[in-house]
């Protein structure tokens, strides 16, 4: 099902076809499902931006700025925003 | 002269000019194999393969060197003038220390050794270049001068990338620089500065403390959702 434009943004969905291992929501859920964790892949997403949220938060804080919960869910469901976290965590640990 | 290199030449070629009548002379008893009228041929005329030295210098050949091959193109000169045409052995002499200079420039510039005849060409261009920019009062474009030498605008440009020469880092940045300031001193650096790394730093070790406070499912996630196999690792050492 093909998604109006600019909505993916807005819900929290990013593309992750450039990252080779990366996993849709739905890939994910269905993992998770196998291994004994029943989530769907809504609940999937609304655990990454909570996720996200808690990383953005001491982020927005180190740089001075005090933002409120919308505003920080707003940098969480930023594509970009996560997939720098993640080329910054993958960049630690690799 | 400013080049103190060749204010030593100077000291060597001391021989005094030769009028038209003794060159002749000379070379008549070249020919029958005078060494001693050979050398003082050229002797004689050395100075005037310094100043054919001069006008090559700074393309990337050590004076010295080209000091070296203009007394080989003079000798050769030396060895093949004939007086008989009339000419002057100046004259003659000319187009052989050119040759040769220009023969060392075209095998020893850049990491490409250069056949004479494409160093000939790029000679030829930047000639052109230079007249183009005094007329017109802008450098030709790559179209014009292919147009002119006939040639293509990528063939140009590959050419002059194969004749394109290393720079030392260590070079003076001025010719007339005595000293302190070199090309590494003026390069901008690609390195991160110390602003940059501190930044990183303490991004990095802000990301570290947050991924600390994430539970087991949110980073299960996270590392599924980017392809990070390797979080879990590093969560346990944060």
């Amino acid at each position: 099902m093909t998604m109006p434009k600019g909505k993916k943004f807005d819900n929290g969905y990013c593309s992750i076809t450039s990252i080779p291992s990366a996993k849709n929501y739905r890939q994910i859920s269905a993992i998770c499902t196998d291994n004994g964790l029943k989530i769907g892949p809504s609940n999937v997403r609304n655990v990454l931006l909570s996720a996200m949220k808690k990383i953005a938060k001491p982020l927005c804080e180190a740089n001075a700025v005090s933002l409120n919960d919308e505003q920080l869910m707003e940098i969480a469901k930023n594509p970009h925003f996560q997939l720098s976290v993640a080329s910054l965590i993958d960049e630690e640990k690799g | 002269m400013k080049d103190t290199s060749f204010s030593i030449y100077n000291h060597v070629a001391t021989e005094p000019l030769l009028s038209r009548e003794e060159e002749v002379t000379l070379s008549k008893r070249i020919e029958k194999g005078d060494k001693s009228a050979r050398d003082k041929m050229i002797k004689a005329n050395l100075r005037l393969a310094l100043s054919v030295v001069k006008k090559y210098t700074n393309r990337g050949v050590d004076t010295d060197d080209l000091v070296q091959e203009s007394i080989i193109g003079l000798t050769r000169a030396v060895d093949q003038f004939d007086y008989s045409k009339g000419f002057k052995f100046s004259t003659y002499a000319y187009w052989w220390i050119q040759q040769a200079i220009r023969q060392c420039i075209a095998s020893n510039t850049g990491p490409i050794a250069l056949p004479a005849n494409t160093f000939s060409k790029l000679y030829k261009i930047s000639k052109y270049e230079k007249n183009h920019n005094q007329e017109f009062g802008r450098p030709p474009t790559d179209e014009e001068v292919a147009r002119e030498f006939g040639t293509t605008p990528d063939t140009l440009r590959s050419l002059r990338q194969s004749a394109a020469r290393p720079r030392s880092f260590d070079t003076p940045m001025y010719s007339d620089d005595s000293g302190s300031r070199t090309l590494k001193d003026v390069l901008p650096s690609n390195a991160e500065s110390v602003e940059e790394m501190i930044d990183n730093m303490r991004l990095s070790k802000t990301i570290q403390e947050a991924l600390a406070t994430l539970t087991d499912r949110e980073r299960t996630i996270i590392a599924m959702r980017f392809g990070l196999d390797n979080l879990e690792k590093t969560d346990d050492n944060a």
